[in-house]
């Protein structure tokens, strides 16, 4: 087996002898369990939690090639549609300890899972509240380095401009995951990355890169913006 | 330069011109009252002292409503808030601290999470049967009216859409006083003229109906709101008005959950249903389910196939609502899709005559 450093820092390849490919992975910031049933791999000290594309979309761009990383150690990060936190633990993983994460889920039945992981995880804090409605929760955030969205809902470009305004620090960066049939299912998912993008850079972002996530995710992509303020 | 009101889980600010003026630091139990959109109390008494009378601008609307009762606060444009954010900033770098936040946090979540599923499907459930109550009262009160004022003008009936003609009553009332485009009708009206007092009696109740449309469209904005956060597949799926009348007729999302999709596809059909049972004549193809768009729209031979694909990804929505919350909408819609297409592909043509009619006798 070899472990190696992924050009994102805080983010690991594996490749092992007995399986094709190369994995990517995060440093377990929660020594001993696991989140959504990873595999889980010790080496040299330090347990490494495989990061599945087809579980989450941010490893899906990775693998994808996504050309830059916002998310490092010690980001400030406000994480909206946070679910049962799959996704949002391996970003606690690469913000590691100085880093912070709010993380936003409407919904009290998810939030119930999602609230057992941030008590194990320092750098997480729980917010059940509506994405919608950013002014609910600006008090306790009050700003931060990277917004990353994963929301499913047809006005989503909205909902991220909305955070962006009033948390998202200037020259700061959101990750928003869009998923095409959520907005309409008839349409062509192109024309609708496009319309997506158009209306994030009516609001003040600068789109670095959209990303398709297919095979792992059909009619998914991320788009990697900097807010200019 | 405008007063800017900060509020902060570390505190409550006061700031004019990026300087600070006032600054009130909170404890551990203020939070939970800052999160909620209020200012304790003592707060407020020495902002109102230093402050009263003075335009002061906050970024939350919940704020602005509560406090407008004691200081002249109003809502913070784009523009401010880039402002507020800038000292927010500020203010976490300089106060913020992390694990004590984070407590109170955690603590606030599990408090929400008690309240939130503390049974809000009762509150949906009441919330659509008053939507149906007022649909009946107005359609009721429209009738009478018509009538009523068919006395004075009958030929406006001819405005089919109920909502318009209650509208365009309350608005002119007399004939003669109606638009360019009413005018020759209402010239040559075979109604009756009538006194000031008659038209304005007629124009009140115009009015109130009316208010019933306004308090049917505050229902529905309720119900939009509502649903998802206690069913979202089941709004994502069929629209958070047919979620709510399905939990309706269950009694409720646990029980609507515990449904076989069979019984799902004829909620709202038991006469019909019954009717089959007991006398053997042909069952219900589709209860309430019929009002989604798909089963409707559909030719009448396509829509118990259509209706009974539907009931089974309803099924799977209501279970996930109910036992795990994770949002899997989007998929079971792209495969309640799918398979539309596919019956609509293979069923383009009614069935013969004879084969589809078998009736079911025991």
């Amino acid at each position: 087996m070899e472990i190696t450093k992924h050009r994102f820092k805080g983010v690991y390849q594996i490749k092992e002898e007995d399986r094709p490919g190369v994995e990517i992975a995060t440093v377990n910031l929660s020594p001993g369990t696991r989140v959504y049933g990873e595999r889980i791999i010790r080496h040299s000290g330090r347990e490494y939690r495989i990061w599945d594309p087809y579980r989450s979309k941010l490893s899906a761009a990775i693998h994808k090639g996504l050309s830059e990383m916002p998310i490092s150690p010690g980001s400030r990060v406000l994480y909206l549609g946070a679910a049962s936190g799959t996704t949002a633990s391996h970003v606690s993983d690469i913000i590691g300890e100085d880093g912070k994460i709010f993380c936003v889920e409407m919904s009290s039945r998810t939030m119930r899972e999602l609230i057992t992981l941030c008590e194990r995880r320092k750098n997480m804090i729980p917010i059940l509240g509506d994405a919608r409605k950013p002014w609910e929760y600006s008090s306790l955030v009050g700003y931060s380095d990277v917004i990353y969205q994963d929301v499913a809902q047809p006005d989503q470009a909205k909902i991220a401009l909305e955070n962006a305004k009033r948390l998202l620090k200037p020259g700061g960066f959101a990750i928003i995951a869009i998923k095409s049939r959520s907005i309409d299912v008839t349409k062509d998912p192109r024309e609708i990355f496009k319309e997506e993008v158009r209306k994030i850079e009516r609001g003040g972002f600068e789109v670095i890169e959209v990303k398709r996530l297919d095979p792992f995710e059909k009619d998914h992509a991320i788009i990697l913006g900097r807010f200019e303020g | 330069m405008p007063l800017y009101l900060i509020t902060t889980s570390e505190g409550i600010g006061v700031y004019r011109d990026g300087e600070k003026l006032l600054f009130l630091e909170a404890k551990s139990e203020h939070i939970p009252e800052i999160m909620e959109g209020k200012l304790p109390r003592e707060f407020v008494d020495e902002i109102e002292k230093r402050f009263k009378g003075e335009e002061i601008l906050v970024d939350d609307k919940r704020i602005v409503e509560w406090l407008s009762q004691y200081l002249l606060v109003k809502l913070a444009s784009d523009d401010d808030l880039r402002e507020i954010k800038r000292i927010r900033r500020k203010i976490k770098d300089e106060m913020e601290e992390w694990n004590r936040i984070r407590d109170v946090s955690i603590r606030m979540t599990r408090e929400r999470i008690r309240r939130a599923s503390a049974d809000r499907d009762k509150l949906i459930i009441q919330a659509i049967e008053a939507v149906d109550d007022l649909d009946k009262s107005i359609n009721l009160l429209v009738s009478r009216l018509r009538e009523w004022y068919s006395l004075h003008f009958p030929e406006l009936n001819d405005v089919k859409d109920h909502e318009e003609y209650v509208q365009l009553i309350k608005k002119y009332g007399e004939r003669s006083k109606f638009p360019e485009k009413y005018l020759e009708i209402a010239k040559s009206s075979m109604g009756a003229d009538m006194e000031p007092e008659d038209l304005e009696v007629m124009r009140s109740l115009a009015s109130r109906i009316e208010e019933l449309y306004r308090m049917r469209e505050e229902l529905v904005k309720y119900l939009e709101d509502l649903v998802p956060r206690v069913a979202p597949n089941l709004g994502i799926l069929v629209g958070p008005l047919l979620a709510a009348r399905l939990m309706s007729l269950a009694g409720g999302l646990e029980k609507l959950a515990k449904l076989p999709a069979s019984t799902i596809q004829v909620l709202g059909a038991e006469k019909a249903l019954f009717r089959h049972l007991r006398k053997g004549k042909n069952p219900p193809k589709h209860g309430v389910i019929y009002q989604y768009p798909k089963v409707r729209g559909s030719p009448r031979w396509q829509r118990g196939k259509i209706a009974r694909a539907l009931a089974a990804k309803l099924s799977i929505a209501a279970r996930m609502d109910y036992f795990s919350g994770e949002v899997v909408a989007d998929e079971l819609k792209s495969d309640l899709e799918d398979r539309i297409a596919e019956i609509r592909e293979k069923y383009k043509k009614p069935p013969k005559k004879g084969a589809a009619s078998r009736s079911r006798r025991r």
